[in-house]
C-alpha cells in the first residue's frame, strides 16, 4: 500500500497533512500510537524543512510518500531546499539540569526517539529523508 | 481538531490555562503569545492543564519551556498539573516531566520588605517606596552651556572628555570620541547609566550608538553639556495599577516621588514599561551656527516622536528634578507641566519589552543584561508638548521601578 501528499512550505499545512495521516492510519489499521510518532517525526522533518530549507520566499513544494510492507511503515520526504541532513546533527544533552538545557535541537531528537530507522541521501539537489518504523 | 483551545481560569493569584486541541508548530506559538500576554498583565503564576491536548510536538515543547525559563527567571511559577497520555509520552521521551510538573521554586513571599514601607495612590496607581540599605545623598554636577544648543554656538573650548564609572549617571548632550574635531558632526543626546554609555548620533543615521567598559577599555565621552549624580540611591519605588491597561504621566510619577519621599531635588534612574513615549532627539549637531531650531529647518534637524512612541517597550531612564532650581541650574531645566514648581531633565534609552521580576531586582544587574544582551532601538529627550489642542503631552508609563536619590548640594562646571 502507498499513497503520496504534496504540501506547500507553510506550516499551516502541518495540522492538515496530521489530519490525512489519520485518516490514513484508520484505513490501515495503524495503531494510534505508531500514528502518533509518525505525526511526531514528520511535523520535525517539515517544520525544519520550511523554516531552514529555503533561501528564497517563494513558493515550494514538498513530496511525502508513505508506503506500508511487511509491517513495516517507510516515509520518504522530498524536497527542494538547500542540503540539509538531519541524521548529522549532535543530539542535545538531555542529562543536563533542565534550567541549563538549551531550548532548540529537541526536534531531530524526538524524530530519533520515535523512529526505528532514519536515512538521508542528496540526488539532483533534493533532499530525501528516509524515516522507518514497524507497526 | 487543527487547533488549540485556551480556556483561562482565576484561582487566586494563580492563573489556570486549560488548554484543549493541538500543541504543535502551527499553534505553538498561539501559547507563547497568550502566557506573554498574561505575564505584561502582571500575572506571574501559571499552570497549565493539558488533559485536553492530544499531541504535543517539540514546536510545543519548546513553548513550555521557554515560559519556564521566562516565568522562573522572574520569581515565577509555571507548572502542568495535569496532562494527557500522548504529552506525558512526548514529554518523558524528552525526559521533561519532572521539570514541568513541579512548581518551580516559589520563592517564599519574596522580599516583604519591599511592601512593608510607605505607600501613596495616584490615579489608581500604587506606589510602594522601599529604602535601600547603604543608600545616602549625591552631589549634583553641572557642566557647561547648554543655553549654547539653541545657536548651534558649541566650540572645542567648550567640550570636555568623561570617563563612565560604575556608580555614575549622567545625560546632556555629547558623542562617543576623544575630541570635538572628532566627533564635530554627531554631538547628540547621550545617556551615562554606570559603565555604559549610549547616545545618539545627531549625523542623520538616526539609530543609537553605545559604548560598554569591559576590561580595560573605559566607555568615554566628548561632551558639551551635561548633569552627573553618582548612584548612592536611597529608595527604590515601584509603581502599577492593577489595570493593566491604565497608563500615568511621567509628571504625575515625578510628583509621587516627591510626595512620598518629601526630597526637593532628587535625581533617579527609572525602569519602567513605557505606556507611549513623547520626546525628541537632534538629528543636526549644534555646532558651526547651523540652523537647528528654526523652521522650517526643525523638520530635518530634529526628530520628533509625532505620536506616542515604543508603546508597550521597555525604558531605562535617567533624571533630575527640583522644585528648587536656581538661575544657573534653570538652564539645564525645563517645567514638568506647565505652572509646576517642579523642573526637571530626563533622557531615556529604550529597550524590547522582557517581563520583569517584581522583586529583589537589581540596577545594576538590568543595565548590564539590556546592554549586552538586548538591542537599544532609541534614546530621546523627554519632553512635555503642550501646544493647545495639537500638543502631544507627556510622556506615559505602565509600570515601573524609581531608584532614587537625594540632591545635597550643587556644583556648576563652567566649561571652559
Amino acid at each position: 500500500m502507498e499513497e503520496n501528499f504534496i504540501i506547500a512550505n507553510k506550516i499551516d499545512e502541518i495540522p492538515v497533512l496530521a489530519g490525512k495521516i489519520e485518516e490514513l492510519a484508520t484505513s490501515w489499521g495503524i495503531p494510534l500510537p505508531v500514528c502518533m510518532n509518525i505525526n511526531l517525526a514528520l511535523e520535525e522533518a517539515i517544520s525544519n524543512i520550511i523554516f531552514y530549507a529555503y533561501t528564497d520566499k517563494e513558493k515550494h513544494s514538498i513530496n511525502i510518500s508513505i508506503s506500508l510492507s511487511n509491517n513495516q511503515i517507510v516515509i520518504i520526504i522530498e524536497d527542494d531546499g538547500i542540503l540539509f541532513d538531519p541524521t548529522s546533527f549532535k543530539q542535545p544533552d538531555i542529562n543536563l539540569p533542565a534550567e541549563e538545557r538549551p531550548i532548540g535541537g529537541l526536534g531531530i531528537f524526538l524524530m530519533i526517539k520515535t523512529m526505528d530507522e532514519i536515512l538521508y541521501s542528496r540526488k539532483h539537489d533534493n533532499n530525501y529523508l528516509t524515516l522507518k518504523i514497524q507497526m | 481538531m487543527n487547533n488549540l483551545e485556551i480556556n483561562r481560569e482565576a484561582k487566586g493569584a494563580e492563573i489556570v490555562l486549560n488548554c484543549t486541541g493541538r500543541l504543535d508548530a502551527n499553534n505553538a506559538g498561539y501559547l507563547n503569545d497568550y502566557i506573554d500576554r498574561l505575564i505584561r498583565e502582571g500575572h506571574y503564576q501559571i499552570t497549565l492543564d493539558l488533559l485536553g491536548v492530544d499531541y504535543l510536538s517539540s514546536a510545543g515543547i519548546r513553548s513550555l519551556v521557554t515560559q519556564y525559563k521566562n516565568l522562573t527567571s522572574i520569581n515565577g511559577s509555571f507548572c502542568i498539573t495535569a496532562m494527557s497520555e500522548n504529552v506525558s509520552e512526548v514529554l518523558n521521551m524528552v525526559w521533561m516531566v519532572e521539570m514541568l510538573s513541579h512548581p518551580s521554586e516559589a520563592p517564599a513571599p519574596a522580599d516583604s520588605r519591599e511592601e512593608i514601607g510607605d505607600y501613596l495612590e495616584v490615579q489608581g496607581f500604587k506606589f510602594r517606596l522601599s529604602t535601600l540599605p547603604g543608600g545616602g545623598k549625591t552631589r549634583a554636577i553641572f557642566f557647561g552651556q547648554p543655553e549654547l544648543t539653541l545657536q548651534s554656538g558649541y566650540q572645542a573650548k567648550d567640550a570636555r572628555l568623561i570617563k563612565s564609572e560604575e556608580n555614575l549617571f549622567a545625560i546632556g548632550l555629547g558623542a562617543i570620541g576623544n575630541s570635538f574635531d572628532d566627533c564635530k558632526n554627531r554631538f547628540g543626546e547621550y545617556i551615562m547609566l554606570g559603565k555604559n554609555i549610549a547616545y545618539f548620533p545627531a549625523d542623520g543615521s538616526r539609530k543609537p550608538d553605545y559604548m560598554l567598559s569591559a576590561g580595560q577599555l573605559v566607555a568615554s565621552l566628548t561632551e558639551l553639556y551635561g548633569l552627573h549624580f553618582e548612584g548612592n540611591f536611597s529608595h527604590l519605588i515601584r509603581y502599577d495599577s492593577e489595570n493593566h491597561l491604565a497608563t500615568i504621566g511621567l509628571s504625575q510619577i515625578v510628583e509621587g516621588i516627591h510626595q512620598l519621599t518629601g526630597y526637593k531635588q532628587f535625581a533617579l534612574v527609572q525602569l519602567a514599561e513605557s505606556g507611549g513615549l513623547i520626546g525628541t532627539s537632534l538629528n543636526e549637531s549644534p555646532v558651526d551656527g547651523k540652523k537647528i531650531f528654526t523652521y522650517p529647518e526643525l523638520k530635518e534637524t530634529i526628530n520628533f516622536t509625532t505620536e506616542p512612541a515604543h508603546n508597550k517597550m521597555l525604558t531605562l531612564s535617567v533624571g533630575y528634578f527640583t522644585n528648587n532650581a536656581n538661575k544657573e541650574e534653570e538652564l539645564f531645566l525645563r517645567p514638568i507641566k506647565p505652572e509646576s514648581q517642579i523642573q526637571g531633565h530626563i533622557h531615556t534609552t529604550v529597550f524590547p519589552y522582557i517581563p520583569l521580576k517584581k522583586t529583589n531586582i537589581d540596577l545594576h544587574e538590568i543595565i548590564e543584561y539590556l546592554f549586552s544582551t538586548s538591542e537599544l532601538t532609541d534614546i530621546l529627550h523627554l519632553t512635555n508638548d503642550t501646544r493647545q489642542h495639537i500638543g502631544l503631552g507627556e510622556s506615559q508609563f505602565v509600570q515601573g521601578f524609581c531608584w532614587i536619590v537625594p540632591i545635597e548640594s550643587n556644583t556648576h562646571l563652567p566649561s571652559n
